[in-house]
């Protein structure tokens, strides 16, 4: 990990940190309040992302604009959730209070099912996928992405070139990922590209030990894919690669080369179904292993290609889609034809290798959407502490928070000051999912997962605590970002649950101690 | 020798002080009054005895052994058990099944926790209400329960929390006279408790705590006669 | 133990009365398969059974021993994922592996329980909840082992041959529908042994004053582990008998959050702290489900002619009432924990007790 790659999953973590402690302050003020685990609080969220989806797809209300109207709605729902059922169970044994509320959460998210299916929907705004660049004059590109963007940049000149030039071109980018790699190993993107710049520079010299160098190619991809096992790009170069080395070693050697290869395609098709690259690689391959063949396994492979061909053609890019089954069930021309056919399209035809062209600038790139919400985060969470600091009415909730028979005593209406608690969590965990709309898939099961991390921020800061559950949840969101990069993202969660776990154990009050909204 | 040695025993929480140096012994078959104000420590005390908290420093020798740092559950198996000044009884089960608990201390077979049970039920004189869930009890019932249930764990050193907290004057006295034939059968105890009267009468000896502190120690007599202990308890108010 | 054995009441008459029916109960249990051959009814069954030791194994940590586990997947998911991977991998036959699954549970139970047993309440539960998910996120993250997301499926059960003879070759559904039932009568039995020790007497104690038990001698973390270890082995054993009956386990059906929940809702719905409440939790759960599943409700609605087939509401109840079945879950654990926190079955003792009295 590059301290430029650190940082940059620091800055995203912190962004994403700011939305979790909406959802982890939202939940401390329950807590704080009713004494009440709100095992709900996820499904919560997930009705405040299902109403901005539906603000924004039916009255093109944006996500960030419709909070004014998803706040008071959710708000109101939280209260009536506290009137109807949490009031009932105030002081009952935590458990029931924990099962009732996992009760609600399943309400919540299957009857969501029932109504808008399981599928995941997905709010796409102009800015969804947009950034910026931050510390432009400060972040440089280190010295691996130096070298990464001149192997790059020498790739794009080569493949422009022909003959020798081109293939010395291509050796040339070649050792430029190979000296970024020996400044920082491992990283796939680079990986990927040194293997298309071997393979690319092996089929254009053709000769000597090109079968050798492809070898070496396949393997470079190995690596890339084993950093990073779910890249379509790296196992369909891998398995161009393998064909080309298919056709160089001809008579029974190429038989199994053309299978492995046929079968990387496959795999690969798996991540990326309608890829018209990687179907088209699949028809050429097919057409060269039927080259090999004679007779009736001849004939065979070529129908094979040939429906291959059909199905590269339905998804090309450009020209207009074709019912692809249609276009299968149709009874196939004659073998002359299809022969034919084929040999127009692919006697002279090599794959393209795809590159990772990306290329690194100076700065720090930032999500729009993320940069946004956060700032709306730190807007509703001053204007929150203002609330309760300054007000009245907030005065009366951090009282009841504090002492509830004392409250009761001093005439407040706790009640009252419950409902307000519940509806405001509510709110906040309703803001959250309306900002992270734009970012995250949308479907009924997506609580839960937010449930879960909401007792991570609420714990590690000290249940009841709001600057404490601020501070967990912008420690979750690095945590989260710098240890997938660090480590993996799929042991990120684990990770963050065993700091929970650790927390639980060895300072169950959490960072700022308990019960001080 | 002495059954309980407290040796410079001090409890800090943050830096507030529960107790603090506080040392006194009892001998076998007596009965040690605990008094003090609210807040003098005597819960805290009891704690530090019984295995909840360990104390900050000093030593607990109960019985020849140094008890510091032993569970409740060992504290309890070496003969020193204790009542809450908070009832606490097992609400959903029964009268009998609370005492067969504590009798079960001492025993692994079923038939004879519940002989000793139902002898201990039957001195607190609650054998009426064998089979009626503890939760259900009146407070009286409830201390009388506590109690049956401690002595099933025969104790050799009972340590009781205001047992007659709470109670009407005919609970109390049926309360004192179980502690009296408590200790006739033997068994020391050490009584926390806010009635003056009744603690003058049964106590052979009483320690006054004051703000974690020990302030005096002596038979009835001379405590009440301690003019340091008519100020702690009249002075300033 | 609200009347512990030792004692003769006046009840023996009514006791045996149970006794007889009891074992009339059991004798048509073991005789159902000779008169019902239909698959679906021994399926039926066969998932009664399943949810029976589900709730049981649970009750014996959650309703006796008061520690509600919401990670109970991981004991499952153990049982299943021990006789499968053994099965798969090694070709070890599940009766053997079992065992394996019960070692695994158990490991994993004392590991657990030394991480969660320090807590208490709230953040127990929350404990569990966090060393369930590492364990299913492990399982997921590690396909050598496990196969990942894409799960295990089964591809031959050995015939189960005793001294070189065939007893059965589980090509029906009745051998399972056997070993279930076995499995659920001696979970049963294990918690009315529990019960009438030493052993459910600390327990209980456990669940109603922690501190209070304490002090009368009980080892509080040897008595939870042992509540939890007696709990995940027979868990496990539910896990194992699902992965041999069902052939096909991954992470999302035998290690998720929402089979945590299940198995309590089981226990919570019946009737927790008693030897029949999971029986009628599973009663009450099982052919619910099942029936929202097959989408007999809506047929059903349809037939009696109160929804139109072709209409607006028709065509959504039979798509989507078999999707329905968490969300009845759901309506049915927040209607017991108001109204009758102490389960089905102690709401209707409840019920009949004010109509003696």
């Amino acid at each position: 990990m590059t301290a430029t790659v650190f940082l940059q999953a620091l800055i995203s973590g912190i962004l994403v940190g700011g939305v979790y402690a909406l959802i982890g302050i939202g939940l401390t003020i329950i807590f704080g309040v009713m004494r009440v685990i709100n095992f709900a609080h996820g499904e919560i969220m997930m009705v405040g992302m299902y109403l901005t989806y539906f603000l924004f797809t039916l009255f093109k209300v944006d996500p960030f604009v419709s909070i004014v109207i998803t706040i008071p709605l959710m708000f109101l729902f939280g209260a009536l959730i506290q009137k109807v059922f949490i009031n009932r169970i105030i002081g009952a044994l935590p458990q029931n209070q924990i099962l009732l509320t996992i009760g609600l959460g399943l309400i919540m998210s299957n009857a969501m099912m029932l109504a808008f299916t399981s599928d995941y929907k997905i709010l796409t705004t102009s800015y969804s996928s947009g950034s910026f660049k931050i510390l432009t004059s400060i972040v440089n590109p280190d010295r691996y992405e130096e070298l990464y963007n001149k192997g790059n940049a020498l790739f794009a000149k080569a493949s422009k070139r022909e003959g020798a030039k081109a293939a010395q071109t291509y050796a040339r980018a070649a050792a430029s990922y190979e000296a970024a790699l020996q400044v920082t190993p491992d990283q796939y993107k680079g990986l990927n590209n040194w293997g298309a710049a071997l393979a690319r520079e092996a089929m254009v010299r053709h000769g000597g030990d090109a079968g050798k160098q492809l070898d070496e190619a396949a393997g470079k991809f190995e690596a890339a894919l084993a950093a990073s096992p779910d890249e379509f790009e790296i196992a369909y170069n891998e398995a161009i690669t393998l064909a080309a080395r298919a056709e160089m070693a001809s008579g029974p050697a190429a038989g199994p080369l053309y299978a492995k290869a046929l079968g990387k395609l496959k795999a690969a098709l798996e991540l990326r179904p309608d890829s018209y690259d990687g179907l088209n690689a699949l028809a050429a391959t097919r057409y060269r292993q039927a080259g090999s063949k004679t007779g009736i396994d001849a004939e065979r492979f070529y129908a094979e290609a040939y429906r291959q061909y059909l199905a590269a053609q339905a998804v090309k890019p450009g020209a207009e889609r074709t019912d692809e089954e249609a276009a299968l069930e149709k009874p196939l021309p004659p073998p002359a034809e299809i022969k034919s056919v084929l040999d127009r399209e692919y006697a002279r035809f090599a794959p393209p290798y795809r590159i990772k062209a990306d290329k690194r600038d100076a700065g720090l790139s930032v999500s729009t959407p993320l940069a946004i919400s956060f700032l709306i985060t730190v807007a509703i969470t001053a204007l929150l502490y203002w609330f309760l600091m300054k007000t009245d009415t907030g005065q009366a909730i951090r009282a009841t928070a504090q002492d509830r028979e004392a409250a009761q005593l001093m005439g407040i209406n706790v009640n009252r000051m419950s409902m307000l608690a519940f509806g405001i969590g509510a709110a906040l965990a309703g803001t959250a999912g309306a900002l992270i709309s734009p970012t995250y898939y949308i479907f009924p099961q997506v609580g839960s997962a937010f449930t879960l991390k909401a007792f991570v921020i609420t714990v590690l800061g000290g249940m009841g605590s709001i600057v404490g559950a601020t501070l967990g949840g912008i420690i979750i969101g690095i945590v989260e970002s710098v240890g997938a990069v660090a480590i993996s993202s799929d042991w990120k969660d684990v990770i963050v649950f065993a700091i929970f776990l650790l927390v639980l154990l060895v300072k169950p009050s959490g960072l700022m101690g308990r019960s001080r909204i | 020798m002495a059954l309980l040695e407290i040796k410079n025993v001090s409890k800090f929480f943050g830096g507030l002080a529960a107790n603090s140096d506080v040392s006194f012994s009892m001998d076998e078959g007596m009965i040690m009054g605990l008094i003090g104000p609210n807040g003098a420590g005597k819960t805290t005390l009891f704690n530090c005895i019984t295995g909840y908290y360990p104390p900050s420093r000093g030593e607990i020798v109960f019985a020849g052994r140094r008890m510091n740092g032993l569970q409740p559950d060992r504290v309890c198996k070496l003969g020193m058990a204790r009542t809450w000044q908070k009832v606490r009884p097992l609400a959903k089960l029964s009268v009998l099944d609370n005492v067969m608990v504590g009798a079960l201390c001492r025993t692994n077979s079923l038939s004879q926790a519940q002989e000793l049970a139902m002898e201990q039920i039957r001195v607190v004189k609650l054998d009426h209400k064998t089979a009626f869930p503890a939760g259900g009890l009146t407070i009286g019932e409830r201390k009388k329960l506590e109690v049956a249930r401690v002595l099933a764990t025969q104790p050799k050193l009972l340590l009781l929390d205001e047992v007659m907290g709470g109670l009407n004057p005919a609970e109390s006295e049926e309360i004192i006279r179980l502690i009296l034939a408590i200790k006739q059968k033997g068994v020391t105890q050490m009584v926390i408790e806010h009635d003056m009267k009744a603690i003058m009468r049964i106590s052979d000896r009483i320690v006054v705590l004051n703000s974690g502190e020990k302030l005096a120690e002596g038979t009835p007599e001379e405590i009440v006669a301690n003019p340091e202990v008519v100020t702690a308890y009249l002075g300033s108010d | 133990m609200r009347r512990p054995p030792q004692i003769p009441g006046g009840e023996s008459g009514r006791s045996r009365v149970g006794l007889v029916a009891m074992l009339l109960v059991l004798a048509g249990l073991y005789a159902f398969p000779s008169f019902v051959q239909s698959p679906y009814a021994l399926h039926i069954m066969i998932l009664l059974f399943l949810g029976t030791i589900m709730g049981e194994s649970w009750n014996i940590i959650g309703g006796y021993t008061g520690q509600y586990s919401v990670g109970h997947a991981a004991y499952f998911g153990a049982g299943a994922y021990g006789t499968m991977i053994l099965l798969q991998k090694w070709e070890i036959a599940p009766w053997k592996g079992v065992f394996a699954g019960i070692a695994a549970a158990l490991v994993l139970s004392l590991v657990i329980g030394s991480i969660c047993f320090r807590l208490r309440g709230p953040y127990f539960v929350l404990a569990s909840i966090a060393v369930a998910e590492i364990v299913r996120l492990t399982a997921l993250n590690l396909p050598n082992v496990t196969n990942g997301a894409e799960g295990i499926l089964m591809s031959d059960l050995p015939p189960l041959s005793i001294g070189g003879r065939v007893v059965t070759d589980f090509v029906s559904k009745v051998p399972y529908y056997y070993i279930g039932l076995t499995l659920a009568l001696f979970t049963i039995l294990v918690t009315w042994l529990v019960q009438h020790s030493k052993l459910g007497y600390c327990f209980q104690a456990i669940r109603e004053d922690q501190d209070a038990a304490h002090s009368l001698g009980i080892n509080l973390s040897l008595y939870k582990n042992c509540a939890l270890g007696i709990s995940a082995t027979l868990t496990s054993l539910a896990g194992s008998f699902y992965a041999i009956y069902i052939k096909f386990i991954d992470p999302t059906t035998v290690l998720a959050l929402d089979l945590s929940v299940q198995i309590v809702l089981i226990a919570i719905i019946g009737g927790i702290g008693t030897i029949f409440g999971p029986v009628v939790g599973s009663l009450v759960l099982v052919p619910l489900a099942e029936a929202l599943r097959s989408n007999i409700v809506a047929q059903w609605l349809i037939n009696s002619g109160l929804v139109r087939e072709d209409s607006g509401l028709g065509v959504f109840l039979k798509e989507n009432l078999a999707h329905a079945h968490v969300l009845i879950y759901g309506i049915l654990v927040v209607v017991v924990i108001l109204f009758m926190p102490e389960g089905v079955l102690g709401y209707v003792r409840k019920l009949s007790a004010r109509k003696k009295g």
